[in-house]
């Protein structure tokens, strides 16, 4: 049908089909803002515009209801402020308050998030908080938490409105210490529900700073990150936004039963089916054992996955691959594939997977055991440390304490769903533009399934719209790789918001008994815990997630006294198989599944001995110039080497935590908990000590590039994947740091297999401390040159200087008399003028350290004693992660995470019915947080020096995700009595607990 | 699939095409439920311009065409501060300004904040072709089979009627497990509606007081058990939000007198 459309204040005369939706409409013109989140019901809001000044779902709605309405996306706002000799008026007030505050994380949502703050600042100029909340409510951000959003449309309404607003980065005075008692105002008032009070225009989260640090120029600030500019225009960066000359759409018929095999298929329909190129059953491809796991090699787990195999394992596990001229014909194609199964019986529940008897999943002869896996027992990985001797520990408790702990399959739900483009190029070599976290595993784990050389492979990494680990897996990139192949022709496929809850990946699902033995003292003598792990029908990271679920979360308390000398300390755990969807890598990666136990327990503990439970934490927790205890015994499936922690800010962490949250006037304050006028509702106040790695050691590795330019700017070339966490800006810093020039004097780039060094990607928090001592390896090389080619400079002048004695500093190289080269004049010099060169370094790190970073986390609830029903009021956490590169970043790094973690604490969860099939499929049923429902969230970040890090820095990227859940599990038992022991905290749960204790 | 789009002018042309014989043509509200739906083939009649969004009142009756988008039922003074809260919690900012009132009738569920709270009005429905008015309680558990007209052209509901709603859910703007919304007229006519369960809400209780909402909440719900609460825990807590609803509503009535 004809339709007329206005969009940015053009007229578009168009044809559509009836039932094309918006969206689509948008994306094929052009209007790449307009995001796809692989939702149907409207639920994400990444596909937001403006619908006669007012944000509407572009998804839900079709093209031809917007005929005769205005449409606007943000490609209609600001540009960037340098356009050549083209004057811009620069970027709207709006984008540039998004930028300034860090409100970007992986920017998928901010095209949305940008439009919305505009329709409500040209009707609202003052808006509340609670305003702004409420508009940003469409917008789901599984990045931010929100906090940072809703201060840039507050900075941008005070910019509007012609009032002042303060720096960013000030007044962030390096070298102080802040002094935090005077910010402990709260007096225990119950805050505002849903709906809070902030009006600041600025954020700097609470910092106190490593002492002797000395000033440094761009690491320690607030930069804004290197991507905000491009991503908050919306400009195409991201792997769908790439369009391909005659691109075929993929995609997957998924099975509808847990355990079958496949007796016979027949595609004959479906390849008759006009403008269908392929379709590709088991019976098409080579039979290549792989793991999905984005990991170094050699994989630290078993093969058992093909691209397509003659069996399915769970409901959604592939049956058929289909390219098509359409997405509507491919999705017409998989209808007519008709599959005759066998059903085999199904494997549900993990407790059972061991059984004698049980069915056995993995079956096939070209399964490859990694270490202990036994796919005759569904077992893929086992593992059993012993540190200690455990069982003469238990013999000098005095008391003994005893408990099983369940924490839930949860979803990443990173907004842009996995998506790839694959095409050969005109070398015939297959490029894969993909968003991955794991752009060079990608590239190795693929060639053999592809029967393809590596060097044949090209791997581009986009920008990422989120990641949290289930970008770590190489997932499906062989459906789009393998049609290619088989057609000749590009071939993109994007996974459905269904897709992502069936067919892909999740945090593994736990049952975890610990035991625990203490002497009168609180000194805790053995600890032991066996966790039984479901990784669901592929063995993808299994035991590297349940490793660290011990690693980790039993590493934090040795006990004190003679046994933190010699700690004992049990880990075992089986990682078995089930006719699920598979686990895999999630932000995290194990430890909040441990910590959700142990620090539950360390609750039980302390209050069953009567001891405040700060005090018993910190009696036994590790100290610095302790020993690691796991580091002896396990490393990922690798030797273990012993490793010493030598910066710990963990006491200094409660200390801070405990203040901000006026923890000494609430904790065990019975009229705290009550509410006025609201018999029923109690509040409680509860804490979490964690600790996480940082990276691998001597394994993850990182390498980096950097080169200069004739202007005197460098180009930095890094494999390391910034999947949204600023990892591109915190690397530029360090090196513009290094180099002596602004970040803005940085070109990053990440990252493609061609042409950036390796890395192994983003996971394990490894990015600023691995990649980052790269980058600075390279800078200091690159430094060096500068500074000899200056010394060279200065020769021809008739002066000599030792290249040691220069100086790098504001784009010049400053001899010690004052003297200086300009860094434009040296890159001409270098590059056109005398002896040429080019000033260039590459450089590469690995650690044999990883120094966990430290936390608090502190949570305060109110509990609605008749229904069970949890209101989470104030999250405060107080992070060691080092020396930190760029507040901003990582404070958005702890906000979010918080809000991850919060949604695993109250009301994220996968759940399976007795056949297999997923309760939730969108993100309605997997309700994630939205803007309006937040808790306040506080970030503190107490510093301490990591000399085994350039910059002193350690991680921040996956901690934030331990402690809320057990936090959030005390502060309910301090708050009604009720003690869960498995999450999410469900009003249901907590009702029966409550009900019982009543009827008691 | 969607055939063929149509934007008649007026509700006379909206029904004539809504009953072209031998067509399946489905009205089409915000677009936001069945811009999605992709069983069968059927065209779709959008009612964004035969004059169906404008909000009314008469003898105290707040008429809301079903036409009229969330977001302005949201900002007209009329509605119930009750009736705003439920459609915050029921539907994000983007979703209300394109959602409709009359659609998200047709097509919400049990969960719904917004029709468990209306159902507690005992609002009632206009139809079109005619004049013919049923009451929301008494369509709803037909609404899947047949419709007492061929278009729905308007919402009412008393404004003079106190409204209080209690819910569960996991977080605060998650879809509910549990709704309990009371409703009391001058008179003492006290109504419960239940939700957070099922294809649709249930009225509970429709009496001259208050007394019994709890024992009436607790044997509406005695079997609404599903995937994501049992039907013990629904039937006890709808019990005690059903009498917490009433001292709220009682508190608000001493508030006023």
């Amino acid at each position: 049908m004809k339709v007329i459309l206005n969009i940015n204040h053009q007229e578009y005369p168009l044809n559509v089909p009836a039932g094309e939706r918006l969206l689509e409409t948008l994306r094929r013109l052009g209007f790449f803002s307009v995001k796809y989140g692989g939702c149907e019901k409207g639920e994400c809001g990444a596909c937001a515009v403006l619908f006669d000044e007012k944000p509407v779902n572009s998804c839900t709605m079709l093209t031809a209801q917007a005929e005769g309405h205005m449409i606007q996306t943000v490609e209609s706002l600001g540009e960037h402020p340098k356009q050549g000799w083209k004057h811009t008026e620069g970027l709207h007030i709006i984008q540039q308050a998004f930028v300034d505050t860090g409100a970007i994380q992986c920017g998928y949502c901010t095209p949305a998030m940008v439009l919305v703050a505009k329709a409500l600042l040209d009707k609202t100029p003052s808006p509340s908080e609670e305003e702004v909340r409420d508009a940003l409510s469409g917008v789901l951000c599984r990045c931010t938490g929100y906090l940072k959003p809703v201060q840039a449309v507050m900075r941008a309404a005070a910019i509007i409105r012609g009032e002042h607003v303060p720096p960013i980065d000030e007044p962030f005075d390096i070298g102080d210490f802040l002094v935090f008692d005077a910010k402990s105002d709260d007096d225990g008032t119950p805050a505002e529900p849903r709906g809070g009070t902030m009006n600041e225009t600025k954020f700097f989260p609470w910092l106190k700073v490593v002492e002797g640090r000395s000033p440094m120029k761009t690491v320690g600030h607030a930069e804004p990150k290197v991507d905000a500019v491009k991503l908050v225009q919306g400009k195409p960066a991201f792997t769908a936004d790439f369009e391909r000359r005659g691109m075929l759409v993929a995609k997957v018929l998924h099975s509808p039963h847990a355990h079958a095999l496949i007796k016979q298929i027949d595609t004959s329909a479906a390849e008759a089916l006009p403008g269908v190129a392929a379709v590709l059953t088991w019976k098409d491809l080579p039979r290549v054992a792989y793991s999905t796991a984005g990991q170094s090699h050699p994989i630290p787990g078993p093969l058992d996955m093909f691209s397509l195999d003659k069996k399915v394992r769970f409901v959604g596990d592939r049956v058929a691959f289909v390219a098509a001229e359409t997405i509507e014909i491919a999705e017409a194609a998989l209808k007519l594939i008709h599959v005759d199964y066998e059903i085999l019986p199904a494997l549900i529940y993990p407790t059972q997977s061991m059984d004698e008897g049980a069915p056995i999943i993995h079956d096939e002869d070209e399964y490859v055991n990694f270490v202990d896996s036994d796919p005759s027992r569904n077992l893929a990985a086992e593992i059993r440390v012993d540190i200690g001797d455990v069982e003469q520990g238990f013999a000098e408790a005095d008391r003994i304490f005893e408990a099983e702990y369940i924490v839930p399959k949860v979803q990443q739900a990173h907004i842009e769903p996995h998506v790839v483009i694959t095409y050969w190029d005109e070398d015939d070599r297959l490029v894969i533009q993909t968003s991955t976290q794991v752009p060079f595993h990608v590239r190795r784990q693929l060639a053999p399934v592809l029967d393809l050389p590596v060097k044949r492979i090209r791997v581009i990494k986009p920008r990422i719209g989120g990641g949290f680990g289930g970008k770590q897996e190489v997932q499906i990139e062989d459906v789009a790789a393998h049609l290619t192949i088989a057609t000749g022709r590009p071939v993109i496929y994007e996974m459905t918001r269904e897709e992502e809850f069936i067919a892909s990946r999740a945090r593994h699902p736990m049952r975890i008994r610990l035991k625990t033995g203490v002497k009168h003292d609180g000194t805790i003598t053995a600890n032991e815990m066996y966790a039984l792990s479901d990784t669901g029908a592929y063995g993808c990271h299994a035991l590297t997630v349940a490793g660290n679920t011990g690693h980790k979360a039993m590493a934090l308390y040795v006990g004190d006294g003679a046994y933190r000398q010699q700690p004992n300390i049990r880990f075992y755990s089986d990682v078995v198989y089930t006719n699920t969807p598979p686990s895999g890598a999630f932000r995290g990666y194990g430890v909040p599944q441990g910590f959700w136990p142990v620090e539950r327990h360390m609750e039980t503990i302390s209050r069953a001995l009567d001891m405040d439970p700060i005090a018993f934490r910190l009696k036994n927790a590790l100290r610095p110039g302790e020993l690691h205890p796991f580091s002896t015994a396990w490393s990922e499936g690798r030797e273990p080497k012993p490793e010493i922690v030598y910066t710990m800010g963990l006491e200094e962490c409660v200390n801070q935590g405990r203040m901000a949250i006026a923890w000494d006037h609430k904790f065990g304050n019975p009229e705290w908990r009550k509410v006025p006028g609201s018999e029923h509702l109690r509040k409680g106040i509860g804490v979490a000590m964690v600790m996480q790695g940082t990276a691998i050691p001597y394994l993850d590795m990182g390498g980096a590039s950097i080169k200069m330019n004739d202007d005197g700017s460098f180009n930095l070339l890094v494999g390391a994947t910034d999947l949204g966490t600023g990892s591109d800006t915190v690397l530029g810093q360090m090196a513009a740091e290094t180099l002596g020039v602004p970040l803005e004097d940085i070109l990053v780039y990440s990252s493609d297999t061609d042409f950036t060094p390796f890395d192994k990607g983003a996971y394990a928090s490894s990015t600023t401390y691995i990649s980052g001592a790269a980058v600075c390896k390279a800078a200091d090389k690159v430094a060096e040159q500068v500074r000899e080619r200056a010394a060279l400079m200065f020769a021809e002048k008739d002066y000599q200087v030792d290249p040691d004695e220069i100086i790098l500093e504001d784009r010049k190289a400053i001899a010690p008399s004052g003297d200086a080269f300009s860094f434009e004049e040296i890159g001409l010099h270098a590059l056109h003028e005398t002896d040429q060169v080019q000033i260039m370094a590459v450089a590469s790190h690995v650690s044999p350290v990883a120094p966990p970073p430290f936390a608090a986390q502190f949570a305060e609830v109110t509990v609605d004693t008749v229904s069970g029903m949890v209101t989470v009021d104030k999250l405060v956490m107080a992070v060691d992660g080092g020396v930190i590169i760029n507040p901003i970043t990582a404070s958005g790094q702890v906000e979010g995470g918080m809000a991850q973690a919060l949604g695993y604490a109250v009301s994220e969860e996968m759940v399976y019915d007795e056949l297999g099939h997923a309760r939730e499929r969108d993100l309605v049923d997997y309700h994630i947080f939205r803007a309006d429902e937040m808790p306040e969230l506080t970030t503190i970040f107490v510093e301490t020096y990591e000399h085994s890090h350039p910059f002193g820095a350690k991680a921040v990227a996956e901690i934030p995700l331990d402690g809320v859940a057990p936090a959030v599990g005390n502060a309910i038992l301090d708050a009604c009595g009720v003690s869960l022991h498995e999450i999410p905290a469900l009003p249901e749960k907590i009702w029966k607990v409550l009900t019982t204790s009543n009827e008691k | 699939m969607i055939g063929e789009y149509f934007r008649p002018k007026s509700i006379e042309e909206a029904l004539q095409l809504l009953t072209e014989t031998g067509k399946i043509r489905k009205p089409l509200g915000g677009g936001t439920s069945l811009s999605r739906q992709r069983d069968g083939d059927f065209d779709v009649v959008d009612l964004q311009t035969v004059g169906l969004d404008r909000i009314g009142e008469d003898h105290q009756n707040l008429i809301v065409g079903a036409m009229v988008r969330l977001d302005t039922l949201l900002a007209h003074p009329g509605a119930d501060s009750e009736i705003k809260h439920a459609i915050r919690i029921d539907a994000s900012e983007n979703t209300r300004n394109i959602a409709t009132v009359g659609g998200w009738l047709m097509s919400g569920d049990g969960r719904s904040l917004l029709t468990t709270t209306l159902l507690a009005l005992d609002a009632n429905l206009s139809w079109a072709p005619g004049t013919e008015k049923i009451r929301l309680g008494d369509w709803l558990p037909l609404r899947a089979q047949n419709q007492p007209g061929v278009l729905l052209t308007e919402i009412a509901w008393h404004t003079g009627t106190k409204l209080v709603f209690e819910y569960v859910a996991r977080s605060p703007k998650d879809r509910p497990i549990l709704i309990v919304a009371l409703a009391q007229w001058g008179s003492g006519r006290t109504r419960v509606a239940l939700g957070g369960f099922g294809s649709v809400p249930i009225v509970a209780m429709d009496g001259m007081s208050a007394d019994g909402v709890d024992i009436a909440s607790r044997d509406a719900y005695f079997e609404a058990e599903d995937q994501w609460a049992s039907a013990e825990y629904r039937r006890e807590v709808a019990a005690k939000l059903a009498l917490r609803c009433a001292v709220r509503l009682n508190a608000i009535k001493e508030s006023e007198a």
